[in-house]
């Protein structure tokens, strides 16, 4: 229930420097008054400046100290959750920690849920639900791109993009249902007059269409998988790429029968690394089943890394890579660019290829600009100053507005009429408002009186 | 049974007040469906009176009367009856909003709405004021009428219009006055009052009307109807009633006729403070155009004809609430206009109406039950969002004397349902009109599908014979037949059928391809077919034209069909009469407040009403869920780190 106050250890399990024990809403002042005694005189948190540190001791019911620790009160609305809101920074052990929140609820507090603080913060609108998504992105963050682009929605940036477009959308809506109303008084507009400004709303959305599958990469990672016959050096380059030595790294082929997976940041972007048996037309069983498994690793992949053995001749094995990986999104890497180099590299191409050695680290950074740039994150940097869409269901809206873009200006060329062409708009509409807010009947009939002179 | 035999009868079933366009529906649908019904009016002037504009019909409203008629209603009747122009609006826009309008003869809608009243067998009009409600029990048991006579009903259907504590502003004027000076009810919104109502109070208005011979009509332009008329109803469309069609015409206010009115505003009574209750923004007057759109150089004066032998003509687009000397001044300076002899002077109304949010869906009270309300009183405007009401609340009516389950109309259903929820769900600060703009199944609830969406309905209710069942029947079988036979004939790729196809303006094949598929580009008419079709069976223009918008718009009638499917969901989570909306766990107060006071009956409904978020909603069907799974013995454990 919203009226409780409820208290949480709001810092990651584990011992650490600081933990900080967190109450909201109404009794969080009175509670934690009660377990809070100031080092200096007068400096009681009821009467507590908001946002400032005050030092002191937490004791328990029978005066005995806890913890030294520092208070800061928040009180309502202005607090994370929008209601009084008290934090208790302790020392970081789990003991204490543990021994303060239980006090606070032996004074009353009750033990938040999971989310519960986002949850209040939600309920007493301090954010919307673009932004709520983004704080659980933002503590759930990966990489420290994808934290960036959490931080960019959580700011409220995509919201405005968003809003533009929706705008505008709302404006065509707005006259063609006027005329539709009101034929004998509204001038009729055609959807031909419509067409380059929708046009270019369709590609507003497109963009940030695109941007999403960019910025659900960020969020998510990007999935990587290293192919190549036995013994080309997947998983020294995989090792590489991670600088430790988590893979199994031997000379004879086909040590590595399962897949392994590992993840890199690279710019910021959680690349999944993950290192496949060798690819060979062998009969033994065992390696089957590990090819088998990379193939299907190649199939979920976002970039598959193809491995040649640079320092010996193209074999019916490597071929055989070829074949698997084909109209796939590879990169072809050619390893041991430390010996003599046979490969005829001609037979690789049209792939993009480039030439590192795992022994040595040559061309690591090269591979690394490659992979960024394979996986359309080459300018990641400018995407965490934008801030993009990047849940599945913000996506999905935004695919769904951008259909009914397309279906309208499909219908437009058809010749189809306004009744459905008016349905299309809705739909962009309503989805787009999904994002950051809804658009009502109401708010459209509104604009048909504010904007047309109707009505005998 | 004659009324004049009934007139000293103290004891019926159902009891009308009022006998405008909402009484005269449900009268005659509580009458028809059996029950022994009064009908009370101030005065038989006001019988199926059409107070404002001579002509039902355009979009939204269109739509309304042909669903009246599919459902067994008997507005759209009477105006193919009376009837003087036809006109389809829309036709370039789509099926779906296309609407028939038709300016009807005003004397001769009364005329024959009084005829069908006084026929109507278990119907009784009675020309006496309704003073008084009795109750008994928490129930409704009657009226008192104003002459103190007590006539007992178990259920009452308020039907008042414009006639309750109505009073009538020209300018600094204002007099005690219901709509072409009938009298009004003073007594009657008082005791609403008493009940525990809330009433509030609403203001129209109406234009000033001309001598017909004083008008210049060169100086105006024509507006004739359609080629061929089409109708309401099967009656209409056979064309009978066509002699000629009267002409409309078309002219506009100039700066002159603005100067005056602006010279003027302070003695307007919308302007003056006269007036305190909110008006249509749907038919705005004169002054207020100016006043809103401050830029436009002139606006539309459509000049209709009151009737086929009327003397009089109409001048839509002129409501106004000026004074009478002012009017004689901006009327004479629009062109055709010039030495016009003003017949009656145009006037705005304010009147007592409830607010729509104290009724259930089926129209009826919810606080005292036997108690419903149709038409004006309840916030909207126009006579066929009246008609509408009426009928439902007549047909409601009756299943309350009946005991049985009221009948609601789906949002996905028809317009009628889209206004009664609308009504229900969202309330109206303001006269309320129907808009196409306010449907969302657009292309599910053409003019041309009523009947196939309600006249089955009707037919179980008991509003629609056997005869016009069997015709139904006929027709959507004749729908059906067709569409099964258009995707059997097949044209294949020749030159011959590229040469025809291009002929009537179309792409060649590229495969061989069945008619049904062929009518889904826009570019084909059913018609334009007709060589590739030789066998061919004749059918009503009505039929091929179901057919044709049902091929051609498959797609996007599919779509909806899906939308239809995808919130029916959420209209089929009921929410409980005495649900405990203050322990759902962070409702904003607005939220809250409006759940309260509406009551919704599922979580669709809720989620229409203006001010409950969708995370209101999300935070109702989350403690609906907690509060089931508590119920049946699930549950889940608390952690104590935040996540």
């Amino acid at each position: 229930m919203l009226g409780e106050t409820i208290a949480a250890i709001s810092t990651a399990p584990g011992t650490a420097a600081i933990g900080i024990v967190r109450l909201s809403g109404p009794a969080a002042i009175p509670i934690a008054g009660k377990m809070f005694r100031p080092a200096k005189v007068g400096g009681a948190l009821a009467a507590a400046e908001n946002r400032r540190l005050i030092l002191g001791t937490v004791r328990d019911e029978h005066n005995h100290p806890l913890d030294e620790c520092l208070a800061v009160v928040m009180r309502a609305p202005h607090s994370y959750t929008g209601e009084d809101l008290v934090e208790l920074h302790c020392h970081g052990s789990p003991v204490v920690l543990r021994q303060v929140l239980t006090l606070a609820i032996a004074y009353g507090a009750k033990p938040a849920g999971p989310g519960e603080f986002t949850k209040r913060a939600f309920i007493n609108g301090k954010l919307d639900l673009l932004q709520v998504e983004a704080v659980g992105d933002l503590l759930a963050a990966g990489s420290s791109g994808a934290a960036a682009v959490a931080l960019g929605q959580l700011r409220g940036e995509l919201s405005r993009k968003i809003e533009a477009a929706k705008n505008r959308l709302q404006r065509f809506l707005v006259h063609l249902q006027a005329a539709i109303d009101y034929p004998e008084e509204v001038e009729e507009i055609t959807p031909e007059e419509l067409l380059d400004q929708a046009k270019e709303v369709e590609q507003e959305i497109r963009a940030l269409l695109k941007e999403a599958e960019r910025g659900q990469r960020v969020r998510e990672g990007v999935s990587v998988v290293l192919a190549g016959k036995p013994n080309t050096g997947k998983s020294s380059l995989m090792n590489r790429l991670l600088q430790s030595e988590r893979s199994i790294v031997a000379d004879i082929p086909g040590t590595t029968r399962d897949v392994v997976e590992e993840s890199v940041e690279i710019a910021g972007v959680a690349f999944r690394l993950s290192d496949t048996a060798g690819i060979r037309r062998s009969g033994e069983l065992i390696e089957q089943i590990g090819i088998k498994k990379a193939q299907e690793a190649i199939e979920r992949a976002h970039l598959i890394l193809a491995v040649f053995d640079g320092a010996a001749p193209f074999t019916a094995d490597d071929a055989e890579v070829l074949r698997l990986i084909r109209g796939k999104p590879v990169l072809a890497v050619i390893n041991k660019h430390d010996l003599p180099q046979v490969l005829d590299r001609g037979l690789l191409s049209p792939l993009p290829v480039v030439e590192v050695s795992a022994l040595t680290g040559f061309g690591l950074e090269e591979l690394e600009q490659a992979m960024l740039r394979q996986t359309g994150l080459e300018d990641v940097g400018l995407l965490y100053e934008q801030s993009v869409i990047s849940r599945p269901r913000q996506k999905g809206a935004l695919a769904a507005a951008a259909m009914a873009m397309k279906n309208f200006l499909q219908g437009v060329e058809e010749g189809l009429t306004a009744d459905c062409l008016a349905m299309d708009l809705e739909e962009a509409l309503w989805q787009l408002g999904s994002l950051t807010g809804e658009v009502h009947r109401e708010d459209i009939i509104n604009d048909i009186f504010a904007q047309f002179c109707v009505g005998k | 049974m004659k009324n004049h035999i009934n007139r000293e009868k103290e004891s019926f079933d159902a009891i009308v007040v009022g006998a405008g366009h909402a009484g005269s529906e449900a009268a005659v649908a509580l009458a028809r469906l059996g029950w022994e019904t009064a009908v009370f009016t101030l005065d038989k002037a006001a019988v199926g009176l059409m107070p404002c504009n001579p002509s039902i019909g355009g979009p939204g409203k269109g739509h309304l009367v042909h669903e009246i008629h599919a459902l067994g209603g008997v507005m759209g009747r009477i105006v193919d009856a009376a009837a003087i122009q036809m006109r389809v609006l829309n036709t370039g826009k789509g099926p779906a909003v296309q609407s028939l309008r038709a300016q009807a003869d005003r004397a001769g809608y009364r005329r024959l709405m009084y005829q069908l009243l006084q026929q109507q067998e278990r119907l009784t009009l009675i020309e006496e004021e309704v003073a008084d409600i009795l109750m008994e029990n928490g129930r409704v048991a009657g009226v008192v009428t104003g002459k103190g006579r007590e006539i007992k009903a178990r259920v009452l259907v308020l039907t008042t219009g414009t006639y309750l504590a109505a009073r009538i502003h020209q300018g600094e004027q204002q007099k005690v006055s219901g709509p072409y000076g009938l009298p009004t009810a003073e007594a009657l919104g008082e005791r609403l009052r008493r009940l525990g109502l809330k009433v509030v109070r609403f203001k129209t208005g109406t234009p000033p009307r001309v001598l017909r011979r004083s008008l210049d009509y060169a100086k105006m332009e024509e507006y004739p109807g359609d080629p061929i008329p089409l109708g309401f109803t099967e009656y209409g469309k056979s064309g009978k009633i066509w002699e000629k069609q009267e002409m409309c015409w078309l002219t506009y206010t100039n700066e002159e006729t603005h100067r005056i009115i602006k010279a003027n505003m302070h003695r307007a009574a919308l302007y003056s403070g006269a007036i305190t209750g909110p008006g249509p923004r749907y038919c705005p007057s004169i002054e207020a155009k100016l006043v809103l759109f401050p830029d436009k150089s002139r606006h539309q004066v459509f000049v209709e004809p009151e009737g086929r032998s009327s003397e009089e003509m109409y001048l839509a687009g002129l409501s106004t609430s000026l004074p009478v000397d002012v009017q004689e001044q901006f009327v004479h300076t629009i062109a055709g206009l010039e030495n016009a002899v003003i017949t009656q002077y145009g006037y705005a109304i304010e009147y007592d109406c409830l607010d729509p949010l104290q009724l259930q869906s089926s129209l009826q009270s919810k606080i005292i039950p036997g108690l419903f309300a149709a038409g004006q009183i309840n916030g909207t405007t126009g006579y066929e969002e009246a008609a509408a009401q009426g009928l439902m609340a007549g047909i409601n009516a009756a299943r309350y004397l009946q005991g049985e389950e009221p009948i609601v109309l789906k949002r996905s259903e028809a317009y009628i349902g889209v206004l009664i929820d609308d009504l229900v769900t969202k309330g109206t600060g303001e006269p309320y009109r129907m808009l196409t703009s306010r449907a969302e199944y657009r292309l599910l609830l053409r003019e041309g599908t009523a009947d196939r969406r309600l006249t089955e309905l009707g037919f179980k209710i008991g509003l629609i014979d056997e005869e016009r069942y069997r015709a139904y029947k006929q027709k959507v079988a004749a729908i059906e037949a067709e569409k099964k036979r258009l995707s059997r004939v097949f044209v294949s790729p020749n030159p011959e059928s590229d040469r025809l196809l291009q002929a009537i303006g179309t792409n060649p094949l590229s495969a061989s391809t069945s008619l049904s598929d062929l009518l889904r580009r826009p570019e084909l008419t059913y018609e334009s077919l007709a060589p590739f079709d030789p066998e061919r069976p004749v059918l009503p223009p009505e039929v091929v034209r179901e057919v044709r918008n049902d091929l051609l718009y498959a797609g996007y009638i599919s779509k909806q069909e899906r939308q239809v499917q995808a919130q029916k969901r959420m209209e089929e989570k009921r929410i409980p009469a005495d649900f405990d909306y203050t322990a759902v766990t962070g409702l904003s107060r607005e939220a809250t407040e409006k759940l309260l006071r509406i009551r919704p009956v599922s979580v669709g409904q809720a989620a229409r009403i203006p001010g409950v978020t969708p995370a209101d909603i999300e935070r109702l069907l989350l403690y609906m869920e907690m509060k089931h799974r508590l119920e049946t013995g699930g549950g889940k454990g608390q952690t104590q780190n935040e996540t």
